[in-house]
């Protein structure tokens, strides 16, 4: 209770004397100040500028940056648009390209399916008429060798056949047949 | 050397003379003698002809006649019917080959009655 007493008793002491209590120099107090002020002049006039400048462009970088990124991305966005749009026409030429190609080829198969069988058509007829053709010269072949055959044929029968007697008879019909 | 004279002119002047009644062998051997003079040796086949185209000319027909077999004088009579002629001389030629029937060569006319040339057309009848 005593201790409690004396630490009010000395507290509500002159001012003069709070510093001295406190363990501050006022005069040092006040040259402190001084040179802070003077620290806080010199910084805002040299060098807060500078780092406010260097702030200022950092953010301006980092606006910079942000904004390009959201330009790059939004190009990007419209790139990819632009990218599916192409593919979508990309597919749907491709699809346009090969349905003609199709068609196209389906054409090409029937042209050639047409031309196959209008050649097989003609080799046949050509063969048909190569055969009667073949036909024809045998038979004319087989006359032929048969006319060679039934003249020595006959030439030798009647070589043997023909006598004097028969000789005469014919000899007489053909001055027969000449008049 | 004598004076050349035209086969056609020999011709007729031979065949007067054969039909004249000179012999064979003298007109020959006269003929001969004048192709022989003329070195005209080489026209002895086509004087003949001629000759004999100048007796045709004149009625006096030779005829080569070619058969297989020896003619009868049955079939010379048909044959020189078939001739005609004042007169017909045959030369008479024996040709297996022609194996039957008869060939007649007259000056301008030639019949071939043959088999051989029956056969022969035959063979021609080719397509």
């Amino acid at each position: 209770m005593n201790i409690i007493t004396t630490q009010f008793a000395q507290a509500s002491a002159p001012s003069a004397d709070l510093f001295s209590a406190l363990g501050i120099d006022w005069k040092m107090l006040v040259f402190q100040l001084i040179a802070f002020s003077v620290l806080v002049w010199l910084m805002g006039k040299f060098v807060y500028p500078s780092l406010i400048k260097v702030v200022d462009n950092r953010q301006n970088e980092i606006e910079a940056g942000s904004k390009a990124a959201e330009e790059a991305k939004q190009q990007a966005t419209e790139a990819k648009s632009e990218v599916e749009k192409a593919l979508k026409q990309a597919r749907l030429e491709a699809s346009d390209i090969v349905s003609t190609a199709k068609e196209e080829a389906a054409a090409a198969l029937e042209k050639a399916d047409a031309k196959s069988k209008e050649r097989a058509e003609r080799i046949v007829a050509d063969a048909h008429d190569q055969i009667s053709k073949d036909i024809v010269a045998a038979k004319k072949a087989l006359h032929n060798e048969t006319l060679q055959l039934v003249a020595q044929a006959t030439e030798k029968v009647l070589g043997k056949t023909v006598t004097a007697k028969v000789d005469e008879n014919v000899i007489s019909a053909a001055i027969k047949e000449a008049k | 050397m004598a004076v050349r004279l035209s086969r056609r002119k020999i011709a007729a002047y031979s065949a007067d003379k054969l039909i004249g009644g000179t012999s064979v062998a003298d007109a020959v051997k006269e003929v001969a003698a004048y192709l022989v003079d003329t070195r005209r040796t080489r026209e002895l086949e086509l004087l003949v002809r001629d000759i004999e185209d100048a007796l045709a000319a004149r009625g006096v027909i030779v005829a080569d006649v070619t058969s297989a077999h020896p003619l009868g004088a049955g079939l010379k009579a048909e044959i020189a019917k078939l001739v005609g002629g004042k007169s017909l001389q045959l030369r008479e030629t024996i040709d297996p080959t022609v194996i039957g029937g008869v060939r007649i060569n007259v000056p301008g006319k030639r019949f071939d009655g043959t088999i051989q040339r029956k056969l022969n057309a035959l063979k021609a009848k080719q397509l």
